[in-house]
């Protein structure tokens, strides 16, 4: 059994090019926390 | 269930072999067979791993969840969205430029043999285990709602995903996961669609949703830091953390979905479709729990979702007493629908206060008619939160949804169970065979028994799973110890890839000291669970890291 070919894998910049995805990320998940904290205020108990 | 819902169900076990046999392409080589060529678009393998993680177990324990006790589960899945990001930098590069096949292969380079078979061992182990839970847990749901055969569910389940993940390997998994979680999320939003419309004219959706929230159901968030409470803000943050690094970067079910994918960028980019997704997801299951409270306050709903163990009651002489419980429960549940009636026509501090009581009361005697069935079977953990929604399913859904929604539940147990089917006979060939049967073979045979290691564990999880169905509270234990295994797992990849002086001897003590120590938190304080993945992870770090300073020189890694 050969090992697994893998395609050319250019990495040479590594993770950085995707920073603007990770802000991305953290940000949507604020924001569901907050709506999800948002939801639970403005339908639970007075 | 109407021949129409039958015929649905029935034409999707068929399709579904048919189309995962059909699709799968260059299956006649190890490396396509177990990682399909590398060839794999991200957003099939971002179906596929998030696909895999949502089971039958999700769709009818995550909407039971909700709603018996509203949206606190979400959560859970907090850390997720960061652990994506953490693994995308490390261990998705790393595997790739490694080029192997199982994350447990890597760990003989980097440390020894001995770190490999254990946790490859462990691994085949614990999700060995775990495959026959996901099969067990839908079939006896569904074999009591529907009143079939359990051990012809277990077959309905087990055989179609055994046959196309035996003919056409990771690619058929990839393929029919990415139409599967199609299936899933058109049968939860037909699920919700139908709890909306099925709500009195005069309650609206955003009615609905207060009444709920009279009752805490809507409440999200807890902020409270507790280790002893399962899910608040912080367990999930900081233990879902953890566990999502060691579910989605050291599970091989998990790892080989991404080791398919094109290139390091889209194996990335399937991880940051969970990252996106996941939590919107949950929520919107767990709401579907919230919205059936809200169907059941105005329709007929049984003072037991499962009354299979209504038998044993008449017959450990309980019979009365439980008669006498239905007779308080028809009270209780008219007294509710009127009180929620009255504060959805007029909100105020007496009718709410009136609506809670009533919830209260309600509540009071399903819990006491519980404690009759826990009496009377002698399972303490016994709970009937998992057959809400089926029951809602086959008693209020539409002709035609029913069919789409077992359907759904059969595709979310299949999706999971042809991941670690694939995943098990991915180790056993590459960790066991390859590494001490037959290190000489020949790719044709090493394909035939990553074929026959398919079908014996799939073997191995449908009569397993037979036997945990008829062992109730066994499938508890099963998962719990499973549990043990992954917070100390993530701990010898830390170890690998981030402590250069660590080795062999290091990574091989602490991992056994690391679940040495799990098991004795988990049995001596009451430590929500999320935490014992905390506690593995750091405990094999540092033992790992102190025996490698007392040991052998430094191996360099690959």
């Amino acid at each position: 059994m050969s090992p697994p070919v893998a395609p050319e894998i250019d990495d040479s910049r590594g993770a950085a090019r995707f920073i603007p995805l990770f802000v991305g990320i953290v940000l949507v998940e604020i924001l569901t926390i907050a709506a999800l904290y948002w939801f639970g205020r403005y339908f639970g108990p007075a | 269930m109407s021949v129409i819902d039958w015929g649905i169900v029935a034409a999707y076990l068929v399709w579904v072999v048919w189309d995962g046999v059909r699709l799968s392409r260059n299956t006649k080589e190890v490396d396509g067979y177990l990682l399909a060529g590398r060839s794999l678009p991200w957003w099939a393998v971002g179906l596929s791993v998030m696909a895999t993680q949502l089971s039958a177990i999700t769709m009818t324990s995550t909407t039971g969840q909700g709603y018996a006790d509203g949206m606190r589960f979400v959560q859970f899945y907090f850390g997720l969205p960061i652990a994506m990001i953490i693994l995308s930098v490390t261990v998705v590069p790393f595997f790739y430029r490694a080029k192997v096949y199982t994350a447990y292969e890597y760990l003989e380079r980097r440390f020894d043999v001995k770190t490999r078979t254990l946790t490859a061992v462990l691994f085949l182990i614990s999700r060995g285990l775990s495959c026959s839970v996901i099969v067990a847990a839908p079939a006896v749901i569904l074999s009591i709602v529907l009143g079939w055969n359990l051990t012809l569910t277990v077959l309905a389940i087990g055989v179609p995903t055994v046959i196309y993940t035996m003919v056409g390997g990771v690619q058929a998994v990839t393929w029919t996961d990415v139409k599967q979680m199609g299936i899933i999320v058109s049968g939860i939003v037909a699920a919700v669609v139908v709890l909306i419309l099925g709500l009195p004219k005069e309650i609206s959706l955003g009615t609905a949703l207060h009444l709920a929230g009279a009752v805490g159901r809507t409440r999200a968030l807890d902020f409270t830091f507790d280790i002893h409470q399962t899910y608040t803000f912080w367990s999930g943050l900081i233990g879902g953390l953890f566990l999502s690094l060691s579910y989605f970067g050291c599970d091989q079910s998990q790892v080989q979905r991404y080791l398919t994918a094109k290139s390091v960028d889209e194996g990335r980019q399937s991880l940051y479709m969970s990252a996106f997704v996941k939590i919107p997801l949950q929520a919107l299951i767990l709401l579907t729990g919230v919205l059936m409270f809200v169907y059941f306050l105005f329709r007929p709903a049984p003072l037991l979702f499962n009354d299979a163990p209504v038998a044993r009651i008449q017959a450990a002489g309980l019979g009365e007493a439980y008669a006498a419980l239905q007779g308080e429960y028809a009270i209780a549940y008219a007294h509710r629908r009127d009180a929620a009636e009255v504060l959805a026509a007029h909100d105020d501090a007496v009718t709410r206060d009136t609506f809670v009581t009533s919830e209260a009361g309600v509540q009071a005697v399903r819990g006491r008619a519980v404690d009759l069935v826990k009496q009377a079977t002698g399972d303490a953990s016994w709970t009937d939160v998992n057959y809400v929604f089926p029951t809602f399913v086959v008693r209020h859904m539409p002709v035609g949804l029913v069919g789409l929604i077992i359907a759904a539940i059969f595709a979310a147990a299949m999706s999971s169970i042809a991941a670690e089917l694939n995943s098990l006979a991915t180790a056993t060939v590459i960790d066991i065979y390859k590494r001490f049967v037959a290190p000489n073979a020949t790719d044709t045979q090493y394909l035939n028994v990553s074929k026959w290691a398919t079908a014996g564990w799939g073997l191995f999880a449908c009569v397993m799973a037979v036997f945990a169905a008829r062992l109730g509270s066994l499938i508890e234990v099963v998962n719990r110890y499973g549990s043990y295994f992954y917070g100390s797992l993530l701990g010898v990849f830390i170890l690998a890839l981030g402590v250069r002086r660590a080795n062999g001897h290091g990574a091989f003590v602490g991992l056994l000291a690391g679940m040495g120590a799990v098991a004795f938190v988990a049995t001596t304080w009451s430590v929500a669970y999320l935490w014992l993945n905390v506690v593995g992870a750091v405990v094999v770090t540092v033992v790992g890291f102190s025996v490698s300073l007392f040991t052998s020189t430094v191996k360099t890694s690959t």
